[in-house]
């Protein structure tokens, strides 16, 4: 999957923010999913499935289909998808649905 | 944990649960109204985040929602965002969870507006990183305002795949192609009843018009059968039906791409109202099932109303006029209007719903999804994306004596995982129906039981 690219000015979009994917600092604007700012930054596979460890990326991109869920802040199952980012939020990405 | 009283509880804030908050507020009731997103809209009306820039902001709503968003700023409306309706136990009463933890709402009368998805259709590779629906595509350019850099095909059919492919051309994406399982034939014989609503075909002809000047290659009868890749997207496979739905011989073709986005249709979110024990019917043209419902879409069970694409997918002008009826009627239900003044409000909706009722048809005949849908998968594809259950484990349930979907989700464990069955169902009851014979409507649901969205432990122990 191709990474994402931000439309229009970026002044236009929310403020400037840092976000840290797998330990990794990342920028972002407040009011991003975290879909958008993983994809933006080249993540594509999110994580890997529960049983055949297949790559696994954002699918439904409205919350019903589970596929993008990774850890924020240490709280496993989160929909990046469903997620607006905050400053300074950890986001681990890879684990397996548990 | 906190407790909520309205006369009516809406749950969803896209076109029907807006109008219909709209109405039963005019009326003089109190109105609870419960977004699972952070702002009103739902899919068709989505608009940016809050922290945008206001005046791009601004630019972006859709004039249709315009009225709407500012109707449903009544006082008598209280908003719940970020809010999911997980369950419900007692007559009256809807369990939620929000930013604040436990929600329950308490009223008389309940209107789901729950709106509907991208019908999942598996295949393939359509697994992999790269593939998405074309609702979900259409959420990264609306709602974000970011676009894939990569070569992007769309395939599957009906309004929503043209006018995602149109707002990715005119945004200036690298589009290899759209493959669009309808006729253009079939549109023709339908054209007498489109054109009765004129100002929606030629909403259609000028995103048709955005896609050819775009040169935009268009695949008409066409499906794809595989998507190709091993860590990602490299390749689709199309392939031509022939004018009875089959796949004709010698027409695969391979298409080079980064990404595919999947369209074949909307399902409506049924979860809810069916955990409400609202009794449903199985719609053979929209191949998907809808509750039954009076004329003022009451379902079977009292008090309890279904709207909008989540009751059967119309698309968002039905879905407003859907609203309003129904907000008018539980106006009328709880004495805030007399009969006469609640039929003569409820005129004019009813005939626009009239008026719609021959293009919807028209619509649902041209898009019906093709039964070649179904025999795309093969033995080692996923069909339960959760639990990565294939279709060769759920055949072999159904060889060892499975008869129902239910009996297959216990053997396989298909659909018991956070999604809990809404991508995989579908595809279950196929394979089911094929193996045996039975018809769709007799296959059975997966049994809905709460909570309908995953809850974790720390908020369940919080509830009273």
């Amino acid at each position: 999957m191709p990474a994402l690219r931000r439309l229009g000015e970026t002044h236009q979009r929310g403020a400037a923010l840092t976000v840290f994917v797998d330990g990794r600092s990342v920028g972002a604007h407040a009011g991003e999913s975290v879909a958008i700012v993983l994809l933006a930054g080249g993540c594509v596979t999110l994580r890997r499935s529960a049983r055949l460890s297949e790559p696994r990326g954002l699918f439904c991109g409205m919350g019903v289909c589970f596929e993008c869920v990774v850890k924020v802040n240490g709280r496993p199952n989160v929909r990046a998808c469903m997620t607006p980012v905050e400053d300074g939020m950890a986001i681990e990405t890879g684990d397996d649905v548990s | 944990m906190r407790i909520e009283t309205a006369d009516v509880a809406i749950v969803g804030g896209g076109p029907a649960g807006l109008a219909a908050a709209a109405e039963a507020a005019g009326a003089g009731l109190s109105v609870i109204l419960v977004e699972e997103n952070a702002s009103f809209g739902g899919q068709i009306w989505r608009s940016l985040p809050g922290e945008f820039a206001g005046g791009v902001r601004e630019a972006a709503i859709d004039s249709a929602a315009r009225p709407w968003f500012a109707a449903a700023s009544n006082p008598r409306v209280r908003s719940f965002f970020k809010t999911t309706v997980w369950g419900a136990f007692g007559k009256g009463q809807l369990e939620a969870v929000g930013p604040a933890g436990p929600l329950r709402i308490c009223a008389p009368h309940i209107i789901l507006a729950t709106g509907a998805h991208d019908r999942p259709v598996a295949l393939p590779g359509w697994t992999l990183p790269g593939v998405m629906t074309v609702g979900g595509g259409q959420v990264l350019l609306k709602g974000q305002r970011t676009l894939p850099r990569g070569r992007i095909l769309l395939a599957g059919t009906g309004p929503l795949l043209l006018v995602v492919a149109a707002q990715y051309a005119r945004a200036g994406a690298d589009i290899a192609g759209v493959a669009e399982a309808a006729s253009s034939a079939s549109l023709l014989r339908h054209a007498p009843a489109l054109l009765g609503s004129p100002g929606l075909m030629l909403r259609g002809a000028g995103y048709r018009l955005s896609l050819l000047l775009g040169r935009v290659p268009w695949h008409a009868r066409t499906v794809v059968v595989r998507i190709e890749g091993r860590t990602s997207v490299e390749a689709a496979v199309l392939v031509t039906l022939d004018p009875q739905g089959r796949i004709r011989p010698g027409t695969e073709r391979r298409i080079a791409c980064d990404m595919v986005l999947l369209g074949y249709g909307l399902v409506p979110s049924l979860e809810l109202a069916r955990h409400l024990g609202c009794a449903m019917r199985f719609d053979a043209v929209r191949q998907s099932f809808t509750p039954e419902r009076s004329d003022e879409f009451e379902t079977t069970e009292p008090g309890i109303f279904a709207i909008g694409d989540g009751a059967g997918v119309a698309g968002a002008v039905v879905a407003v006029e859907e609203g309003r009826l129904s907000g008018l009627a539980v106006a009328r239900l709880s004495g805030r209007l007399s009969s006469d003044e609640a039929r003569s409000r409820q005129e004019i909706p009813r005939r626009r719903l009239k008026r719609l009722h021959a293009f919807r048809a028209a619509m649902d005949e041209v898009y019906r999804p093709p039964d070649v849908l179904g025999t795309l998968a093969g033995p080692d594809t996923v069909l339960c994306r959760c639990e990565d259950v294939t279709l060769a484990q759920v055949d072999s349930a159904i060889a060892d004596g499975a008869r129902e979907a239910a009996q297959i989700k216990l053997w396989t464990r298909a659909g018991m995982g956070p999604c809990q069955g809404r991508m995989c169902h579908s595809s279950i009851v196929t394979a089911l129906c094929r193996a045996t014979g039975k018809a769709i409507a007799d296959a059975g649901p997966y049994g809905v039981r709460a909570p309908i969205k995953p809850l974790d432990v720390e908020t369940l122990l919080r509830i009273e």
